[in-house]
């Protein structure tokens, strides 16, 4: 029960992307097209699942060391590694998923929803299934936002939007009322 | 440990942090390095030069998914190194030069859109849905009554990559040009089929088809020619592209504005409200005369050469129109004739004062000036013999018909018979029978006119079919027509069921009723006093048609309205110090 509200809290009621406000660059600029969106939500579920776990294990050795003060610096360096190093190993043993997450890995090693994530499970004194758990539940919350943000601004393209308005202003105006949605999720636990 | 740590940071805060982040980057460092070993992937360096030289821009004309994709494809031999449209000949050069291999020449074709009248055609419902005409045509092929309009969403804009077209005012996509590729992307998300890509060699080898746009007049032109597109271009006093327009149907001009009896008049939706029909004739004749008098006239484009031949038995309209095609498209071509000059039926069949030999002669030397050889006063018995011929040409055009005009006491029979390879010919009523819609005889190679060559405008309009026949034996494309091809006179009944309303007479004193119903005394045909005002004049009664659509007064107005803005700011411009 305990994991079941863990994982709820995530994905809908602290949803990194729309009451965090984590890893917006991405949001706007990824989501034209559904396939793209698709493509992004996984490649950050895949990353972040990983770069939980191994941030867990640097912090531990920051934490020996006393030096807890420099863990975003030190998160930076591990996560950005760990991304280089998934894509090489993915292009020669899965060159099939390498192909499907293609380009969105590399755009992944500075999205701050990686980062922000990780730091929330430090923050929040996770043991490591937790913060697995809670790790992969935000970014199907992320991946979920964008989703249904592409899926939207994908009809507006054969809409009849204000001249003023097309691109990123209904984007902006689109996401807005989104954010508001999730909102209602606030008063379930 | 932990006291250490403790008293390290307090004496020295830098040193374990430092420590710390130099320990962490040389591990990922080295994990790094050692992956980069393990896992390394090789890539065939042709592929990476390959996809330098192409343009990167991904647009999809090559129908891969991006220039990298198409890359492999050229590397792994799928498809060939012309692969890249939108590159064009730059392009494929540079691909060639990495892969080492020679390629053949790919003909370069550009978008054009030809709707013209969205703004005016009647509508058939209100469409309030998604803004795109793929999802409008599905709604009983779109909202337009006429199904090959303009639907006027913007697909083709968004779809082209190049930004190349862009909405106008009058609801049609615009073309620049200057930045049109011909990837094909407009073409293939069009549902009309108003916007295509066409190179030199369709456009000089299309027969008009049922689901195109084609105004009355055009529908009666023997010869098929855009009469509404020349008009236009006349209009706007850009004479050179009437003669490009006009010789894309028939290269023989003068000729025609002389002794055509201008069918496409009685299409005319003038005459539908009793009023003068637009004299689309005259105003060819006076570009053709525009141009004639030039002291250095445009060579018509070619196709580089082919490496193929033909020969052509017969200098008549027919033979010199397939002639004409055949060379243009890049192909040998090679006239025989019986007679000592070429012209037939219109040297030697038809007076003077109809066509005046000077004009034959120079519109004959026009077109032997692309290079086609000729073989006057060729002996049927010696020159022309099929199995003589057989060995030196790829295909061989036959315009051998009514065979007692010029030779007197001579049958085709005994020509046939004479010969083991033309014996497998079939003849019926003194011709050579071939197929209608192809020409092709028995013998694949060898192809007829049949009785069409008996007067002068369907005799060059079968020569353009000969030649398209014989330029896609050539390539070993199917000769026949798309479902639809007119072919032969064909009229699209609706066209004519049109009610011409909100148009008002205009004449403009032109008359024109002189040269062709009655000679006048020897040479009448100079004194047509046709001047660039009064052709002007004339062009600007013409209703620029649509199968459907015309321009009715209020619309022709605001077309006025607009050419005089246009030019009341030019006039401030010139004025202005």
């Amino acid at each position: 029960m305990e994991y079941f509200t863990l994982i709820v809290s995530a994905i809908f009621i602290n949803n990194v992307l729309l009451m965090r406000y984590l890893g917006l660059c991405p949001f706007l600029g990824v989501s034209k097209k559904m396939e793209t969106a698709i493509g992004m939500a996984f490649a950050v579920i895949f990353v972040l699942s990983m770069a939980s776990f191994i941030t867990f294990g640097v912090f531990k050795l920051l934490a020996i060391a006393k030096i807890e003060y420099i863990r975003t610096l030190a998160f930076i360096l591990v996560i950005a590694s760990l991304v280089q190093f998934v894509e090489m190993f993915l292009k020669k043993v899965i060159p099939a998923l390498y192909k499907a997450l293609g380009i969105f890995l590399p755009l992944i090693t500075t999205n701050c929803a990686v980062l922000g994530v990780c730091i929330i499970n430090i923050n929040e004194k996770f043991t490591l299934v937790e913060a697995l758990v809670f790790s992969v539940a935000s970014a199907a919350g992320f991946g979920l936002a964008l989703i249904l943000f592409a899926g939207i601004r994908e009809k507006f393209e054969l809409a009849r939007v204000p001249k003023p308005l097309q691109g990123t202003g209904i984007g902006l105006i689109t996401a807005g009322l989104i954010s508001l949605s999730f909102f209602a999720f606030m008063g379930m636990i | 440990m932990s006291a250490w740590f403790d008293s390290i940071n307090q004496s020295m805060p830098w040193l374990s942090p430092a420590l710390v982040m130099i320990a962490v980057g040389a591990v990922a460092a080295a994990v790094l390095a050692a992956a980069s070993k393990v896992f390394y992937v090789e890539v065939d360096p042709r592929v990476t030069a390959v996809d330098e030289a192409l343009p990167g821009a991904n647009c999809g004309g090559c129908g891969f998914a991006g220039c990298t994709a198409c890359a492999e494809a050229i590397v792994a031999g799928q498809i060939p190194a012309n692969a890249c449209i939108a590159g064009g000949e730059e392009v494929t050069a540079k691909v060639a030069a990495a892969l080492g291999v020679e390629v053949a020449f790919v003909e370069p074709k550009v978008a054009e859109h030809l709707c013209q009248g969205a703004d005016r055609a009647s509508r058939k419902y209100y469409y309030d849905g998604a803004l795109d005409c793929r999802a409008l045509a599905e709604f009983y092929g779109g909202d337009l009554m006429c199904h090959h309009g303009c639907l006027g969403l913007e697909t083709c804009v968004a779809a082209c990559t190049f930004d190349a077209l862009h909405m106008g005012d009058d609801d049609l996509p615009e073309l620049d040009l200057e930045k049109c590729v011909g990837c094909g992307n407009c073409e293939r998300v069009c549902p009309t089929g108003v916007i295509r890509l066409y190179g030199l060699s369709d456009r000089l080898l299309h027969f008009n088809r049922f689901d195109e746009c084609l105004a009355p007049c055009q529908q009666f032109c023997p010869l098929q020619i855009n009469i509404p597109a020349y008009v236009e271009l006349a209009d706007q006093g850009r004479y050179q592209e009437v003669v490009n327009v006009i010789k894309e149907r028939n290269p023989l001009p003068l000729i025609c504005g002389r002794v055509c009896p201008a069918p496409c008049e009685s299409g005319c939706r003038r005459a539908a409200i009793k009023d003068e029909p637009v004299h689309h004739n005259y105003i060819k004749r006076f570009v053709a005369d525009w141009e004639m008098a030039l002291p250095e006239r445009q060579k018509p484009l070619c196709l580089p050469d082919s490496g193929k031949k033909a020969a052509i038995v017969g200098g008549g309209p027919a033979g010199l129109s397939a002639a004409y095609y055949l060379r243009r498209l890049g192909h040998a071509v090679t006239i025989f004739d019986e007679n000592p000059e070429l012209g037939g039926t219109l040297r030697y069949k038809t007076p003077e004062d109809r066509v005046p030999r000077k004009i034959l002669d120079f519109e004959i030397r026009e077109i032997l000036d692309l290079g086609i050889e000729t073989r006057c006063n060729a002996s049927l018995e010696k020159d022309i013999r099929l199995s003589k011929l057989d060995p030196d040409y790829d295909a061989v055009f036959l315009v051998m018909d009514d065979w007692d005009m010029t030779v007197e006491q001579r049958s085709l029979s005994d020509w046939v018979d004479a010969d083991p390879l033309a014996k497998q010919l079939k003849l019926t009523k003194g011709t050579i029978d071939a197929d209608e819609e192809t020409l092709q005889t028995a013998i694949p190679k060898i192809f007829s006119a049949g009785k069409k060559a008996r007067a002068a405008a369907p005799a060059i309009r079968t020569g353009r079919q000969a030649a398209r026949s014989i330029h896609r034996f050539f390539n070993g494309q199917d000769l026949r027509f798309p479902p639809g091809t007119f072919y032969k006179p064909t009229k699209i009944p609706e066209s004519f069921e049109v009610e011409v309303v909100g148009v008002s007479k205009k004449r403009t004193g032109l008359q024109p009723d002189l040269p062709a119903k009655e000679g006048k005394k020897g040479s009448a045909e100079m004194d047509l006093p046709l001047t660039p005002e009064l052709m002007k004049a004339e062009a600007d009664r013409c209703l620029r048609c649509g199968t459907l659509c015309y321009l009715n007064d209020d619309q022709q107005k605001k077309r006025e309205h607009k050419q005089t803005a246009l030019e009341k700011l030019e006039s401030w411009l010139r004025e202005s110090p």
